[in-house]
């Protein structure tokens, strides 16, 4: 226990410190993004970890938080943390509203029904005239608190930050507590857990409404920091990298999906030597991570004995 | 208005058949697989520009074309099998997909950098000019040649499968590979085969349909949604069930269209497909017979 609390200690440390020694802005630029996709992955992992199931949807609920925030914050001209709360819990109202009806499927059915909802978000998004459709929604303001303006990289990257880990804490908290051992049940054996008294469904709606919450926070943060969106943000783009991040890190495993996040963001930045290939070369990582690492990254750590075993992983319980 | 509907009944059907052929291909693989086959898009399109290098760089004609990109899409789908499905057979239904999700960002992005990002088109000896139906309803020669050609392929794709030896060995390994392997299929080459079939016939579609399209890399992504509502229409691992899923979404998209904007054609597919999952998810044309 105290050994991982140093370590614990240890990694907050070094994301502190990490400014400081990441100096072009391009660099400090790409830790911000990737903190975002930290959280994006986070939110998918609730899903895909902790309830077992395949969201194919996760970047509607991305691409929904960038509009709700962009929306409020132009329309009303809301201060950031009313319009970050605000964007937080429409996506999570619409994640209730899509995954109230999906979760009564599972498996593949469920994986093209949350797929098939993101694309009608976005068809909708593309199409109407509040979300001015292709043009998108430009001149969104930097997130701004108590009088202080994240302007810089650096100020937005502690502001990340600070939500990659209030959502590493809740993630932490849900998962400890009785209803979080009642998901990871219903995930390992759900009839066993049914026959226990455990109302299936109702966790896994509850862990699906907060991980497309986590979605909508991370979308509110980006679109105060590139200051637009449009209708590409809800775009295929935002399911399949953080489910790379996630499989790849390590699905119900909050180290792994960090590891996985921060990697397959950089991987493709730091590929760019390879310029024109870097998208090619994403692909295949993709595949040659599945085929030689089947437990992720999370999974290959803790075979070698690197570290020892925290959050409950599959077949733990 | 009976003109209308008759003229966008005609148009549904013949790009119908088109989804038909390319979910076919893919309800094969989930059938037989089990993988729910995320890169069957990028063949389809692979198929596209491999019957325009054939032209253009082989000179070839357009029924030549069409074979080329058939055996060069079927070579590529037993490598694809071979390469990142065969080595996790077995594991997680979330993993092999991921793995066809990889592989299809993989092929679109090589195939960017090796056509380009501009449009390219393919040519036909067929005219676009339109022949009258009867009633005002017109149809182009070329897409004539679409629906009859890929319905005379359907009716060759179900025959196959129910008489031929090698169409039962599919459908005994579709039902339970365990067994069929007891009774002397080879599952390894089973499997290989449907993969390169399924994504051959999206190669089919791709070239076939290449002469009254814009060819671009992201066309796929078009494709495989499309087969996604097809398959989910017609319950998984259903082929006469993809047959007339296919052919009522083109029916329902061009007939949605008279009502609907015209933004939201493609909502059409995707409401079928949420409604047909939410109320009766193993598909509307379901026999609950598989493959038969």
């Amino acid at each position: 226990m105290n050994k991982t609390r140093i370590l614990n200690g240890l990694w907050l440390a070094i994301a502190l410190a990490l400014p400081l020694y990441v100096q072009g802005l391009y660099q400090r630029n790409l830790f911000v993004f990737a903190g975002i996709f930290i959280i994006l992955a986070l939110g998918l992992d609730m899903v895909v970890g902790y309830v077992g199931e395949l969201s194919l949807g996760h970047g509607g609920f991305f691409g929904i938080g960038t509009y709700a925030s962009a929306l409020m914050a132009l329309q009303w001209n809301t201060p950031f943390l009313v319009d970050f709360i605000g964007a937080v819990l429409v996506t999570g109202i619409f994640g209730f509203l899509i995954g109230f009806p999906s979760l009564r499927l599972t498996g593949p059915y469920f994986a093209i029904v949350t797929f098939g909802f993101a694309e009608i978000l976005q068809l909708i998004a593309l199409n109407s005239n509040f979300t001015r459709g292709p043009m998108g929604l430009p001149g969104v303001s930097k997130a701004r608190i108590f009088g202080f303006t994240f302007q810089s990289e650096m100020a937005n990257y502690y502001l990340v930050l600070g939500v990659v880990l209030i959502c590493i804490f809740v993630t932490h908290r849900l998962v400890r507590s009785r209803t979080g051992m009642a998901i990871v049940a219903i995930r390992e054996n759900e009839q066993l857990a049914r026959s226990m008294g455990v109302n299936a469904f109702r966790f896994k709606v509850l862990a699906f409404v907060i991980g497309t919450m986590f979605a909508g926070a991370a979308g509110s943060l980006y679109v105060h920091y590139t200051n637009f969106t449009d209708p590409d943000h809800m775009g295929f783009f935002y399911t399949v990298t953080p489910l790379a991040m996630v499989l790849v890190g390590g699905r119900g495993s909050i180290r792994g999906t960090v590891i996985g996040a921060v990697l397959f963001y950089l991987l493709p930045e730091y590929l760019r030597a390879a310029a024109a290939w870097r998208l090619s070369a994403f692909g295949l990582l993709i595949v040659i991570s599945i085929i030689f690492m089947p437990q992720g990254i999370d999974g290959a750590i803790r075979k070698l004995g690197l570290l020892r075993k925290r959050t409950p992983a599959h077949g733990t319980v | 208005m009976l003109n209308l509907l008759l003229q966008q009944a005609v148009n549904g059907l013949s790009i119908g058949v088109i989804y038909a052929l390319i979910a076919i291909g893919l309800t094969l693989i989930l059938g037989i697989l089990g993988v729910i086959n995320f890169a069957q898009g990028e063949f389809y399109m692979l198929g596209a520009f491999a019957a325009f290098t054939a032209q253009r760089v082989l000179g070839a004609g357009y029924w030549a074309s069409i074979l080329y990109a058939l055996v060069v899409v079927a070579l590529l789908g037993i490598l694809f099998e071979y390469l990142s499905l065969r080595p996790i057979r077995g594991r997680h239904e979330f993993t092999l997909l991921l793995s066809t999700i990889g592989g299809s960002i993989f092929l679109q992005n090589t195939a960017q950098l090796i056509w380009g990002p501009d449009p390219r088109t393919l040519s036909s000896p067929f005219a676009h000019k339109p022949i009258l139906l009867g009633l005002g309803v017109h149809i182009t020669q070329q897409r004539l040649l679409v629906f009859v050609v890929g319905l005379l392929l359907i009716g060759l794709i179900t025959l196959f499968i129910k008489k031929t030896k090698l169409g039962m060995a599919l459908r005994a390994t579709a039902k339970d590979p365990a067994t069929a392997s007891l009774m002397g299929v080879n599952v390894n080459f089973i499997f290989g085969f449907t993969f390169a079939f399924g994504t051959a016939l999206a190669a089919v579609a791709g070239s076939l349909l290449g002469p009254v399209l814009d060819l671009s890399v992201t066309m796929g992504e078009w494709a495989v949604i499309k087969a996604f509502c097809v398959v989910i229409m017609g319950g998984m691992g259903n082929v006469p069930g993809a047959i007339l899923g296919g052919l009522t979404l083109g029916l329902a998209e061009n007939i949605g269209i008279v009502f609907f904007p015209t933004g939201y054609q493609d909502a059409v597919g995707y409401t079928i497909l949420i409604l047909v999952l939410l109320f009766r998810p193993r598909g509307i044309f379901s026999t609950g017979k598989g493959l038969a």
